[in-house]
Parts: C-alpha cells; structure tokens; sequence
C-alpha cells in the first residue's frame, strides 16, 4: 500500500451564496498520478488554490506527508517539495526574467544552488530534459511558442526536485499539436523523477493516458472515485457517464455506432 | 480609484503631438540644465536706466522694474522650476511606492493604516495643504518642495496600490509564490518591475502638474525668494504693470503654460507607447 502524501480533508470555498467547491475529499499517494476531472466551472482550480494555500479554505484541511499544513516550518517544506505546473504558460512566466532567471529562481530560493555558476550549469541540464537547448538560457518568455513556454514551466517546478507536482490543466492552453508532446515531457519526467503528480484536467483522453486514480468533480463535489479501470470501464456516477460519453472516439464509424445507440436509449 | 489632485491638460490625441512631445520634452529639459549658460544678460543686473523696456532689440523679451533682461532671467529661473518639478516627483514617488509596496506585502492591517493615512491626506485640497505647510517651514524652495512631496505622496500611493494589487493578481506571481519566493524578493522582482511602467507614465504627468502648482506657491509668495529667479515670482513681480507693461508678467506665464504643456503631451505619449491597452490609435 502506498503512503498518502497530500490529503485534502473537507475543503469548502463559498464566494457570497456561490458554494464553489464543498467537502471535497481526497488523497494523492506517494509514486501515483491523481487526476482531478471535471467541466469548467466544477470546481477544479478552486480545490487546487485551496490546496496550494492561494485561496483559504472556509472549512476543511490540507495535510502534507502526514502532518497539516499549519505554521511556518510545514508550508516552507510544502513550497520546496511540492511545485505546480500552471494553465496558461503565456501568463505563468515572468515577462521580464530570462529564462535562467525563471527557471534557476527555485534553485537559488531555496539555497540547492547558491553560486550562478552553479544554477547556470543545473538549468542548462534542466533544459536539456525537458527538450530545449542552452541556447536559450538568456532568452525572454516573449520568444517562445506556447509549448516551449510549458517546457520551461515544467523544467521550473522539477529543478528543486519536487516529490508532488501539481498540474492544473497544463496542456489545455497548448494547440493539440503539442498537447501530446508536454503530456509526454510530464509522464517521462514523473517517472524518472519518481513524482507524484496531481493532475488536473477536463480531457478524459489525456488523463485515461497518464492517470492511476481519478477524482471526478461535480458542481463542487465530488462525484466518484476510484482507479481508473473503475471509473472507465464501470462508471457509477451518471455525471461520470455523460462526461465519458462526450469523449470522442477517434474512429469515425465507431463514433457514429455511440451517437446513434445514444439517441435511440434517449428515446 | 485615483483622486487626482493636479491640474491636468487634456488635449485631443494626436500622433504627431506624441512625436513630438519626446523631443520637446527634452528641450525643455537641456534649457533647465544649461540655461544659467545661454543668458545673454547677468539675470540678477539691477539697471534701473532699462526699466521696463519693450521686448525689442538689445532685450528680446524686455526688462522688468528693475531694468532685469527678462530673457536671462527665465532661462536661470528653469532651472529652480523645471528642475526642482522633477525632484519633488521623483520623491513623491518614491515615498509612494514605498508606502504601496509596505501595504501590499504587509497584509490588510497594514493596507487598511496605510491607505486610511493617505486618505486623510487626499482629504485635504493639495494646493491648500502645500501652501500651509510651505508657509508654516517659512517661505523659501525648499519648503516649496517638502510641501509638494507631503502632498503629491498620497494619490501616487492610491496609484501605485492599484497597480501593484493587479501585478499581484497575475499568474507568474501566483505561481513565484507557490514556488515559496519570500515576499521581499517577491516585490523585487516579480511585482515591481512588471508595475513600474504605469509610474513612469504617472510621474511624467505629474511633472507637467508640479510645474504648475510650484509657480502659483511661487506667486503667493511661499516659493523662492527675490532676488532669485523664479517663474512664479516673475509673474508676481509682474502683476501691477499688466497695463503698461505686459511683458513682465506674461512672458514668464506663458513659459509656465508652455513647459507644463510640454511635459504632460510628454507623459501621454509615453503612455501610449507603454500601455498595451491603448494600442497605436
């Protein structure tokens, strides 16, 4: 049985008489990849601002490796060890730092690397694993497509050598040219790496690719749960079932077949 | 959001003004800095033989009472208005971004004292409040200056608020911190220098409104003292020969008018250059 690493316990965010999300539940295990599912507006960014500390929670708790993350001591250690991947990597990047800076800033915030030299050489091998080049050190996020933007989000949050990476939707801002691409970045990096990575998204097809267990969130609630054989093979809820009915099947004919056996179970 | 205490001049948008106004703006400048140098007459020479002369020949821009070349004079005053225009900006600024940057990391408490400070100040007209404590340090430039930074502070921090609330806002400062970036390097930065460009148009502008405000300090009599040459002063001195003559007190007014003109076209064509919500129109 793998350890939990991330608890949320009981998170509620109202805005007003809006209930944004209400007691979400749920736990990301040591070495597993967690999706968070659901369609906009189910809640999704609202537990992981909960769960990152950007947003405070109105009742509920976030535990890190076994303790709640209260007081200083614990959430410095949670800013080292757990880093996030953000949506939109035209707005996650620092307009004016270069692309040292951005991606060498953990390194030197958190003491790994304290001499320039030493981040320099470190982002130059980041780069390299995440698929880009040293040349591109002294470069503005200006220059770079969508996707090589993501790259360096990514070669960010692994240079402190996170144990939890959250994603919030990370490919969904990226053209489906490159989509494939990043998610492959992710899964080889959380492998070799031995991450545990949270991942966030509304497209069923890349969290069945990557995601152990899923999460399915409902209008601020959790909807199911389970592995992913569970949820894709069996799934209980009907929110579930329809999301999964909306995903489309990328052969022609057999799309056709599901529509029209749709419409006629409609009937 | 902003009160704004100063004069504005609104002009309709032109893009050859925008043009302009960079240059000019600089002119006006390089004059403050060397103008003691281009006079062409001893700007403090009492001959009261020329009293009063026409601008003509021999005076370009006329003599005062005092038989003074007015042209000498108004170059050797820009310095003490254009000049001290821009330090008290430049301090008023900086205590603003200050006082911002300190509500902006410091958590509510501190916004909530630092903002309600500011608002006690706001509540009082700029002009009075700089008058009153000008004249309360005793009527002398540098008064004239500690007066204007006191009151030019506030509506710089309200402004600087706001930007630095909204640069905040934004993902790549979210996500410094969730990486764990302390706040001090996070204003540093991340927060400051992504803001400092709405300052700079802010600043700019103000220079134009200082102008202004210094020379009426100067012409109630709270500014610099005679015999220096002081724009507001010059105009004063000017008042009771508007009748018979009118050069003493108009030249240096429109210089006044013109250099304030000058440094708020300059401020808005900064800003159309620097404001990406403004595009090229």
């Amino acid at each position: 049985m793998r350890s939990d690493l991330l608890t949320a316990d009981g998170l509620t965010k109202r805005y007003g008489r809006f209930t944004a999300i209400e007691d979400v539940s749920f736990t990301l295990r040591a070495g597993e990849v967690l999706g968070l599912v659901g369609e906009s507006g189910s809640g999704k960014s609202t537990t992981v601002r909960c769960l990152v500390g950007l947003t405070k929670p109105d009742a509920g708790t976030v535990s890190y490796d076994g303790e709640p993350l209260q007081g200083r001591a614990a959430w410095h250690r949670f800013r080292r060890e757990a880093q996030m991947v953000f949506q939109d990597p035209y707005a996650s990047l620092n307009p004016r730092m270069t692309v040292a800076e951005i991606v060498g800033e953990g390194l030197r915030v958190h003491g790994i690397e304290r001499t320039a030299a030493g981040r320099r050489a470190r982002v130059t091998t980041l780069l390299g694993q995440v698929g880009l080049d040293a040349g591109d050190l002294d470069r503005y996020p200006r220059s770079f497509s969508g996707g090589q933007r993501q790259r360096i989000a990514i070669a960010r949050a692994i240079a402190v050598e996170p144990r939890v990476l959250i994603c919030d939707e990370p490919v969904s801002a990226l053209d489906v040219s490159v989509q494939a691409q990043v998610v492959n970045v992710l899964r080889d990096m959380g492998r070799e790496l031995g991450l545990s990575i949270l991942f966030i998204a509304h497209d069923l097809a890349v969290v069945r690719y990557l995601c152990d267990r899923l999460v399915v969130l409902d209008q601020g609630r959790i909807a199911e749960q389970g592995t992913r054989e569970q949820i894709y093979d069996n799934p209980q809820a009907p929110y579930t079932r329809s999301l999964l009915a909306a995903v489309p099947i990328p052969d022609p004919a057999a799309e056709r077949e599901r529509r029209h056996r749709q419409k006629e179970s409609a009937r | 959001m902003t009160a704004m205490t100063l004069p504005r001049i609104a002009l309709p948008r032109i893009p050859l003004l925008d043009r302009l106004a960079i240059p000019a703006a600089a002119l006006f400048l390089l004059i403050a800095l060397v103008g003691p140098w281009l006079a062409p007459h001893d700007p403090y020479q009492v001959d009261l033989s020329q009293a009063l002369q026409a601008p003509g020949p021999g005076h370009w821009l006329g003599t005062d009472a005092a038989g003074r070349d007015i042209l000498s004079r108004l170059l050797a005053g820009a310095r003490t208005t254009v000049l001290s225009s821009i330090v008290v900006v430049v301090f008023a600024a900086v205590v603003g971004i200050v006082v911002a940057a300190l509500a902006a990391i410091g958590g509510r408490w501190a916004d909530e004292i630092l903002m309600r400070v500011c608002d006690i100040f706001l509540s009082i007209p700029g002009m009075i409040l700089a008058l009153g404590i000008a004249a309360a340090l005793g009527p002398s430039l540098r008064s004239t200056i500690i007066a204007l930074v006191v009151a030019l502070w506030p509506p710089f921090a309200r402004l600087v608020r706001a930007v630095l609330r909204e640069t905040m806002a934004s993902t790549y400062v979210e996500s410094a911190r969730v990486m764990g970036v302390p706040a001090r390097r996070l204003m540093a930065r991340h927060v400051l220098p992504n803001s400092l460009d709405s300052l700079y148009v802010q600043a700019a502008l103000d220079v134009s409104g200082v102008i202004v405000l210094m020379s009426g300090l100067s012409f109630l009599g709270v500014g610099a003292q005679p015999p220096s040459a002081d724009w507001g002063a010059m105009v004063a001195d000017g008042r009771e020969f508007v009748t018979t003559a009118w050069w003493v007190a108009t030249v240096p007014g429109i210089a006044i008018t013109l250099t304030a003109v000058v440094f708020g076209l300059f401020g808005d064509a900064l800003r159309s250059k620097l404001d990406p919500t403004l595009g090229d129109a």
